[in-house]
């Protein structure tokens, strides 16, 4: 073991068990009322520093850290095109969801995308597959970022891999359960930092040791020229990079753990800024960590796996203690994504599962505290799978995050500006959408045709949508006013109910 | 925004914000439109299909790589900021903006 590694590791954690103790306080000091809103949503006052690193540092996970990385390593340059994709990220989001997003949720006091499915589609159907889904692919996507990461850690530090598992995922579980969504921003702003700091101080150690890109260019034209070219060695086609800005920037909008963060900010000011520095920051993050893929590829060309290329360059260029400080950046993606997955997963169990369902009559300030012993809970039961991954649990994972997406996109934006969307289109273009993508992704790939099997899936999605809109009756007029109407008319028709 | 009059329905009148957001809705997907069509359409013009001793090199980087990915990637991260200075709206996001303007007319 690498004591000079771990320690700035361990000082790491200690930060993050900070933040959640004084989110923890926050919490306490909230009125009655609104308590859930402040654990799930905080209390929609966030501004635009920890807004946009939180939609970043939510969205990146060890995919931008160490899967990309890895990917450039094996396939060459086209691959940091393809994840170029991602950088307006952050400026998606929030200006497809808009501000009419942030409003609505204010009106319907909604916390939940699910929420939002609930007012506009009016349907158990359509929150019964909003929830299911939300909670079993988040779940296995948990899982998978732990195991991947703790697997890899393991290889390049030599710390025991239950260890890594048991340490990391308990302190996430811990800080996310006591200090709820602000915890994650601020934790999410921290690691944002870190990932940021990282990316430059490992390119300035990397071209102190190489002097420039020129040699390692020259270097791989030489040995494995096919890395330079496009299509090269990924083999891509125009359409196929296309579908990779699909899915890493624009999907971003439908995955529910980043579209809550659209129901988070506190004023148009912090979502503005936010809008633009976040594609600045994405794109160091990206630029910075995939073109180590190439760095690598030279100097370590018999890695065993391309994944391995972040942490086995982070250790051999830099001195033991700054390496375990970077190395904390790949560990923070993991861990920002997981807590605000977990926050996601909570709140669809409790607000739109049990308080819709089971308990109507749950006070706001029992909501909030069953929302902490879900999160510790849900924690506790990812740790598990990761120690010891059930074989099914592989399989789920490679439906995830497409299959999250295909499935919410559509009736998420359509269900926002579209009059027309009714509840039949919301069932078909969720389903389709899911079942398409499935098909395209392990069954039949003809039916992706050559790209990202979202592409197609968002289309088929998309059809069903105004196909069901058109052919179902439209909806009451009441849903009308809940999404369109003034606050006076929405106050109208929610008191109707009580 | 409050230029034109709020659309209303029957028994009700539509929020003048969601208008406000519609266009901002179109102005960002536009956003993504251009940012890939161009930066994918540089990247293949200048190295789509080519040979390695075809391409050339800029500044360390294939010339392809170098043209779309980075300097075009660096432009388009700047465009969000005069969309947002030039093109967005700031207003009141709460339920009721009436109630927070009264407010603050008070003080």
């Amino acid at each position: 073991m690498r004591w000079s590694v771990i320690l700035p590791l361990a000082a790491y954690l200690v930060i993050l068990f900070g933040i959640g103790y004084w989110a923890f306080g926050r919490r306490r000091a909230t009125a009655a009322g609104h308590k859930s809103a402040q654990y799930y949503v905080g209390g929609r006052a966030l501004g635009w520093m920890v807004l946009v690193f939180t939609i970043l540092a939510s969205g990146a996970s060890a995919g931008t850290f160490i899967g990309a990385p890895g990917l450039v390593y094996d396939e060459g340059y086209g691959w940091i095109l393809a994840v170029m994709g991602q950088a307006p990220a952050a400026f998606l989001v929030l200006g497809l969801l808009g501000k009419k997003f942030a409003i609505l949720a204010r009106k319907l006091n909604a916390v939940t995308v699910t929420e939002i499915f609930r007012h506009r589609y009016e349907s158990p159907v359509v929150v019964g597959l909003a929830s299911l889904g939300i909670v079993v692919f988040l779940m296995v996507y948990m899982v998978a970022q732990f195991t991947g990461g703790a697997r890899i850690l393991q290889a390049v530090t030599g710390i025991p891999y239950t260890a890594l598992v048991v340490i990391f995922a308990g302190v996430v579980a811990l800080y996310t359960a006591f200090g709820g969504f602000l915890a994650d921003a601020v934790s999410d702003t921290v690691q944002g930092l870190i990932m940021l700091l990282g990316g430059v101080v490992l390119w300035a150690a990397i071209f102190a040791s190489i002097g420039g890109m020129g040699p390692v260019t020259a270097d791989i034209g030489e040995r494995w020229p096919e890395l330079l070219l496009l299509p090269g060695a990924g083999d891509f086609a125009t359409w196929t990079i296309f579908s990779y800005f699909v899915v890493f920037g624009l999907m971003a909008v439908a995955l529910p753990h980043l579209t809550v963060r659209g129901m988070s900010y506190r004023d148009t000011a912090a979502m503005h800024k936010a809008m633009y520095m976040g594609p600045v920051i994405m794109a160091i993050f990206t630029l910075g960590f995939t073109t180590i893929g190439v760095v690598a590829r030279v100097h370590f060309p018999n890695l065993e796996s391309g994944d391995l290329a972040t942490p086995t360059l982070i250790l051999e260029v830099l001195p033991g203690p700054l390496a375990g400080a970077l190395l904390a950046a790949p560990l923070a993606a993991i861990m920002s994504t997981v807590d605000s997955m977990i926050l996601v997963v909570s709140s669809t169990i409790v607000k739109d599962l049990y308080v819709n369902y089971v308990r109507p009559t749950t006070t706001d300030s029992r909501a909030s505290v069953l929302g902490s012993v879900v999160s510790g809970a849900l924690g506790v039961v990812v740790l598990l799978l990761a120690l010891k991954p059930p074989a099914y649990l592989e399989y789920l994972v490679i439906f995830a995050i497409g299959g999250l997406g295909s499935m919410f996109f559509v009736p998420l934006l359509a269900g926002v500006y579209w009059k027309r969307g009714n509840t039949l289109a919301a069932i078909l273009s969720m389903a389709g959408g899911l079942v398409f993508y499935m098909l395209g992704t392990q069954w039949a790939p003809a039916l992706a045709l050559g790209m990202d099997p979202v592409v197609t899936s968002l289309a088929v999605s998309a059809a069903l949508y105004v196909f069901g809109a058109y052919v179902g009756p439209p909806p009451r007029e009441e849903v009308l006013i809940r999404f369109w109407g003034t606050y006076r008319d929405v106050t109208r028709v929610l008191e109707a109910h009580r | 925004m409050g230029n034109q009059p709020p659309r209303t329905h029957e028994g009700w009148t539509e929020d003048p914000r969601y208008s406000v957001s519609n266009r901002e809705f179109v102005i960002t997907a536009a956003f993504f439109v251009v940012y890939t069509v161009v930066t994918i359409g540089v990247a293949w013009l200048l190295g789509g299909g080519k040979d390695a001793d075809e391409i050339g090199i800029v500044w360390g980087f294939p010339a392809w790589f170098f043209w779309s990915t980075l300097v075009l990637g660096a432009a388009f991260c700047v465009v969000p900021y005069f969309i947002v200075r030039y093109l967005f709206t700031d207003m009141s996001l709460e339920a009721d903006p009436e109630e927070l303007e009264d407010e603050g007319a008070a003080r």
